[in-house]
């Protein structure tokens, strides 16, 4: 399988933060969702396969391409829709389009008529009038317009309303079909995952908690309801966060058999836990409850 | 590279008519007030170069470099094309200052004082020592380093006069290096206009570019956005 994206080892250290030995590949054809809570290191990410931000150590390929060493003809693949698209406010859409469009030779211009109009984005005015979302909107079509192949999006639901929500995450959906393309985007809407995703990272403080697909990881991960004092030490290394209460406890573990077999018998609720509490739980969850 | 100053020039399109209007102006008063063309020369070539600094400003302000960084193309590139397109301003400017001169009626003596080889290879070469210092610096550190550095320099000069009072020594390091500078230019100007001036000028004006170059490069190349 032709990996679109494959990163090995990547660290980085800047401002205090750190991004540690970071791994993972995404094949073509799927759409990999890139989650955690903010600061985690999502845009990192993004930014060092782009070389927005220089690494320490590591590799990046894309499409095999070194990402340095091959650098404009892998950001001649890349679609990138950044959180706050940063043109020049004083432009009009139109003259950012003639900018951007020389520098894909696979630009297609009746395409990107087709997705303005679809969009409704107003071409003759300036970037300056156009609202987080329209911004976000015009980056995406200048995204699609060169046939990229792998779209890198960061952030790109943030500031829209749901109904473009969902179209772009059916757009997401149809861009894959030919399984040639991959998307790559991060979110802390986990909800816009769960229909279009077919792998999840998760990163949180800089490291990778997991990345897998993501039938695996509702097979993997459970929410764990009991009392209080089932909570022995032999069972609360099982757990990656728990939630006290008078009432009992709600923890989170990836080991859904091995706590079934720890505590069989004792009076559990076992249940398939949704990204939302995942991220919640290895947030903020206590470990040492 | 082409493409890159091709979306350098558009982007900049407005600010160079602003530019030829501001220079159009600079001019006439230059020929009313019966300046020197040795000194119109030397405030042009302080101005030329200004527009790199309104062109950072906007990078700046819009975030741009985030965007102009994630197009096909490599950060050497993108320092190769702002440096190309100085130099087309400065082209540009020239040979505006030039036109712009011989229509203001009475400026005829002025105008044959412009035209000569020398005075046209002084101000490229002067011009030339304002990009070489200037953009490694706004590339870096962007128009707020540039105006940390003209704080800096105002506050050095401050520092370096009061120690002068004080010590009542008429000599310093300051004032030394200001007046190696003006004998510099005084040098140059009433230099003859020999080939081997020429060469020199050319010479010194393509090294200091290429150093300029090289160390703006290296300085983007590593600067994260």
């Amino acid at each position: 399988m032709v990996q679109a994206l494959e990163i090995k080892g990547l660290r980085k250290e800047y401002n205090g933060f750190f991004l540690k030995d970071i791994s993972f590949s995404l094949p073509q054809g799927y759409v990999m969702g890139l989650i955690g809570p903010n600061g985690a290191g999502k845009t990192t990410i993004i930014k060092l396969i782009l070389n927005l931000i220089k690494k320490k150590a590591g590799e990046i390929r894309v499409f095999g391409m070194d990402n340095l060493k091959q650098e404009i003809e892998m950001k001649s693949r890349i679609g990138f829709v950044h959180e706050v698209p940063s043109f020049y406010g004083y432009m009009k859409l139109e003259r950012v389009k003639s900018i951007v469009s020389r520098f894909y030779p696979a630009w297609d211009d009746k395409l990107f008529s087709r997705l303005c109009g679809e969009f409704k984005l107003p071409l003759g005015k300036k970037i300056s009038s156009l609202s987080r979302g329209m911004n976000t909107k015009f980056a995406l079509a200048l995204a699609l317009s060169h046939d990229a192949d792998l779209l890198l999006m960061d952030e790109p639901t943030s500031g829209l309303d749901p109904v473009f929500r969902r179209e772009l995450m059916e757009r997401l959906s149809e861009i894959i079909q030919d399984e040639q393309k991959a998307v790559l985007f991060s979110t802390h809407i986990t909800s816009d995952l769960v229909r279009t995703a077919d792998y999840i990272t998760y990163i949180q403080g800089g490291e990778i908690i997991f990345s897998s697909t993501k039938d695996k990881v509702r097979e993997d991960w459970a929410i764990v309801k009991g009392e209080n004092e089932l909570l022995t030490d032999e069972i609360l290394p099982l757990f990656k966060g728990i939630r006290k209460s008078q009432y009992g406890f709600k923890a989170l573990t990836s080991d859904i058999e091995k706590v079934r077999r720890q505590l069989s018998g004792q009076n559990l609720i076992v249940e398939k836990a949704s990204l939302d509490e995942i991220m919640f739980f290895l947030s903020k969850g206590e470990i040492n409850a | 590279m082409f493409k890159y100053v091709r979306r350098e020039l558009i982007l900049n399109k407005n600010l160079i008519i602003m530019f030829l209007v501001y220079v159009s102006v600079l001019w006439i008063w230059v020929s009313l007030q019966k300046i020197p063309p040795k000194m119109a020369i030397i405030i042009f070539s302080f101005i030329v170069p200004m527009l790199s600094l309104s062109q950072q400003a906007r990078e700046d302000k819009f975030k741009a470099w985030i965007s102009t960084c994630s197009l096909p193309t490599t950060r050497n590139t993108m320092v190769k094309a702002r440096f190309f397109t100085l130099w087309i301003f400065t082209f540009t400017a020239l040979f505006y200052a030039v036109v712009v001169s011989a229509l203001i009626p009475g400026n005829q003596t002025m105008l044959a004082q412009l035209l000569t080889l020398k005075t046209l290879f002084l101000s490229l070469f002067f011009i030339s020592l304002c990009f070489a210092f200037l953009l490694p610096f706004i590339i870096r550190f962007g128009i707020v380093g540039i105006m940390i550095f003209l704080v800096a320099a105002q506050v050095l000069g401050i520092v370096f006069l009061m120690l002068t009072r004080l010590t009542g020594r008429n000599e310093n390091f300051l004032r030394s290096f200001i007046n190696l500078i003006i004998d510099g230019i005084k040098y140059l100007f009433n230099h003859e206009g020999t080939l081997l001036f020429y060469i020199t000028i050319i010479l010194a004006a393509a090294a200091l570019n290429l150093f300029s170059l090289k160390i703006s490069q290296f300085l983007l190349a590593r600067k994260d956005f």
